[in-house]
């Protein structure tokens, strides 16, 4: 638990409002099934409670902006529609998002995984820097191959994809449209803590890395090195989109841990995880570090 | 509708076959517009809209309800977004529908190209184009749509779409090579002439090699395809196919019904059978 008072008044103030919007989603659950974000205002209020890494620097907590995002989620009442919920949702979490405490590591080398329709929203991002820079036909060509990869069974394969950003005519261009890794201000990322891990396979990584929905598609590997005074957080329930089967890590940990998945035998063992502000493309280094990783 | 959901977690495709084609619209509509409250869009990872759709078309069983039902919802949206100035949920469909390739949509799409009346308001924002493109996608193309694909062709602006609606048929991918190529700006030629190699490799190597070679006469009238075909095949570690080729003019093909039959070529097959295959180089 955080022990800044500043923190604790904020804590104790956002009980109320939490309260009301529990009884938010609650109305909207009973309407509409379940919770959009399958987790109540309840289950928020006590993840809060037990999140001991959001940073107590009064800076970083800003228990002001939290307040006013979470009043004005608790003001989303029903009847409202569920995009001004999902926007006052989203905002609630915009504003923990990377307030994690810093991690005193310092990793030679990070790497993010997307899976299939993660991957296939990021090769999108592609396309667009290359309509934005004036290569339509590129554009249109690389649109078509993630298409195809996309259709495939019983495995997305992402070569032929990768192949295509990775030409020499095609890279330079991506890197001159400042095309970001992630599609917030922030994003998750694991690395080596003592020895090299590989990461061979996506059957390994979604269990490794405790990804929720199970997915027996191929991973897209982005790797890339840190940077000198590059800032990495502990991974706060905010971080995760509120998710429920998030845990923090307890004070005390070098780093963040997933919770491996034990749906390969032998069960992997846990991962270091961080989260950091979202960099753009061109912090890899060459085209070779954006990889498919193979069922 | 509620999901259906499997043991662990995802949502049960086959259940979906109980859906019904309005139930299916409004959800796939709802999607698309970025208002899902029953799968609601991973906003954190890039997710598009169209991209679940795709997944469990994917997964599902091709003579499903579900397939069927899917393709109907996208056929009864098409023509409600084609009335429409350009709304933000087009683009998705029009991508789902481009991987896809539901028969129930394929007519109204013939329509919109055959006539091709885009208003100013789509023709600035570039929706002309990506309506082509969806059509493009499909793999079997009437004739009356193989006509107008070469027509546009000649068109700057249209030129890698409609060859891409030409190559799925392998002698009118060869044939119209030069257009395209005389289309393609210098930049666009090195990055798209490989990759239209590339693709007509999924044909048997040795029918490629014999078709090109049938039509090497016309595809020399346009100066550096040739040279710009060979290096391509040697970019694959193919020997020149081309370099040699002096084959009288060939005949222009039909504007026959494009066809999916990749890897037989069984008509082109016919024609040169005493052609000897090339070897790859090792």
């Amino acid at each position: 638990m955080a022990n800044s008072r500043l923190y604790e008044n904020a804590l104790s103030s956002l009980g109320a409002a939490l309260a009301q919007w529990h009884a938010t989603a609650q109305r909207i659950a009973a309407v509409s099934g379940p919770d959009p974000q399958n987790q109540s205002g309840g289950e928020v209020l006590r993840m809060i409670e037990a999140e001991e890494q959001l940073s107590a620097h009064p800076a970083n907590a800003d228990p002001v902006l939290m307040t006013q995002a979470l009043d004005a989620l608790a003001a989303t009442s029903w009847p409202a529609s569920p995009t001004e919920f999902q926007k006052a949702y989203e905002t609630a979490i915009e504003q923990f998002r990377l307030h994690g405490r810093p991690i005193r590591l310092s990793p030679r080398t990070l790497y993010r995984y997307l899976n299939g329709r993660a991957a296939s929203g990021f090769l999108q991002q592609l396309a667009k820097a290359l309509r934005a820079a004036g290569r339509k036909a590129h554009a249109r060509r690389l649109d078509t191959l993630i298409g195809d990869a996309a259709t495939q069974r019983p495995d997305a394969n992402w070569d032929r994809v990768i192949e295509f950003v990775r030409n020499p005519k095609v890279w330079p261009i991506l890197l001159g449209q400042e095309v970001p890794l992630a599609p917030r201000r922030g994003m998750f990322v694991t690395f080596d803590l003592d020895t090299p891990t590989v990461r061979g396979s996506a059957r390994w990584l979604h269990a490794a890395l405790a990804l929720w929905l199970p997915l027996d598609d191929c991973f897209l590997e982005l790797r890339y090195p840190t940077t000198a005074g590059e800032l990495l957080r502990f991974p706060t329930f905010a971080d995760a989109g509120w998710f429920r089967h998030f845990v923090g890590a307890p004070v005390g940990e070098p780093c963040g841990w997933t919770r491996p998945h034990k749906s390969i035998d032998p069960a992997p063992d846990r991962q270091p995880e961080a989260v950091h502000a979202t960099p753009s493309l061109d912090r890899l280094s060459s085209p070779n570090d954006l990889r498919a990783v193979p069922p | 509708m509620a999901l259906a959901l499997t043991n662990d977690g995802r949502i049960d495709v086959a259940a979906l076959d109980k859906w019904s084609v309005a139930e299916l619209r409004d959800w796939l509509a709802d999607r698309l517009k970025g208002q899902d409250r029953l799968w609601p869009i991973d906003a954190e990872n890039f997710e598009t809209p169209e991209s679940l759709f795709i997944w469990l078309w994917r997964d599902a069983n091709p003579q499903s309800a579900f397939v069927a039902t899917l393709g109907r919802a996208c056929g009864e949206l098409l023509p409600e977004a084609w009335g429409k100035p350009p709304e933000p949920w087009l683009r998705p469909l029009l991508r789902l529908v481009a991987t896809i390739r539901p028969e129930a949509c394929q007519a109204f799409l013939n329509r919109v190209v055959i006539h091709r009346n885009f208003s100013p308001e789509m023709r600035e924002e570039d929706m002309d184009e990506a309506w082509l493109d969806t059509l493009a996608a499909y793999d079997r193309q009437s004739p009356d749509l193989v006509k107008v694909w070469r027509q546009l062709l000649h068109d700057a602006r249209f030129a890698d779409i409609a060859y891409r609606a030409l190559s799925h048929d392998l002698i009118q991918a060869v044939w119209s090579l030069p257009e395209y190529y005389q289309a393609l700006t210098p930049d666009e030629r090195s990055v798209l002439l490989p990759e239209a190699m590339r693709d007509m490799l999924r044909w048997h190597t040795s029918t490629v090699f014999a078709t090109l070679v049938r039509y090497g006469g016309k595809l020399s009238e346009t100066p550096g395809l040739c040279g710009a075909i060979d290096a391509a095949l040697k970019e694959m570690d193919y020997p020149p196919v081309l370099a040699r080729a002096s084959a009288p003019k060939a005949p222009v093909p039909p504007a026959q019904e494009s066809n999916t039959t990749h890897g037989d070529g069984a008509s082109v097959l016919r024609d040169i059978a005493r052609e000897r295959p090339l070897a790859k180089v090792a």
